[in-house]
């Protein structure tokens, strides 16, 4: 990582960095981009059977929990970029920014289980005369934060591999591949 | 049918404890690297 804001010419600049190294840090790119999606889908397939004792399953509870998720993903990738921009601007304060992410994911995680019986007996939710409601308010009340906390991910993820210099198409692709 | 509820949300809830170590594990290691660099 070279040449960036060090003179007029050198601002955006893409950074020079050996052809070894430039493949590493796409492999380990990938590989957090992947583990991250991996983490949202197995949370969207366990959300089905944890709120099943409070919720049952039907169409309503899956169909909550695939649009709940694809819009925390959608919201998370959004302010994601926004994030990756700010606090990303180079490698290092990339990976810092990703620690945390990863931190705050992982407490979010741990938390869903007992979040889903806290949410289970709210008084609130069991008052809604509507059912479909009810269920799309469990869900999202449940399943939203982490969902989005996860999406963070890729877009700082994304911007770190650009940082890297390859065309911008190939990099992009197969991170989001 | 019940029974079976409970028993899925107590494997479910360690399939998300599993997740949430993957993704401690990786914080662990960003930090390293972040402290690596410093």
């Amino acid at each position: 990582m070279t040449g960036r804001g060090k003179s007029a010419e050198g601002v955006g600049r893409v950074p020079v960095v050996s052809g070894a190294a430039v493949t590493v840090g796409l492999v380990i790119a990938n590989a957090t981009v992947f583990v991250s999606s991996f983490c949202i889908m197995v949370i969207e397939l366990v959300a089905g059977r944890l709120i099943a004792k409070y919720l049952g399953s039907s169409l309503y509870t899956w169909t909550s929990i695939i649009g709940v998720v694809l819009a925390g993903i959608a919201i998370g990738n959004a302010v994601g970029g926004r994030l990756a921009d700010r606090f990303g601007t180079d490698r290092r304060s990339a990976r810092r920014l990703l620690a945390l992410l990863f931190i705050l994911s992982a407490v979010i995680s741990a938390v869903i289980s007992w979040y889903n019986d806290v949410v289970g007996h709210m008084g609130l939710l069991l008052s809604l005369q509507s059912w479909p409601l009810r269920v799309a308010s469990h869900i999202t009340l449940v399943f939203f934060p982490p969902s989005a906390m996860l999406g963070l991910i890729t877009p700082v993820v994304a911007k770190m591999a650009l940082d890297l210099g390859r065309k911008t198409g190939r990099t992009i692709g197969s991170i989001y591949a | 049918m019940t029974g079976y509820y409970f028993v899925a949300a107590f494997r479910s809830t360690q399939i998300v404890f599993g997740v949430a170590a993957s993704l401690a594990v990786m914080a662990v290691l960003y930090g390293l690297s972040w402290l690596r660099r410093a």
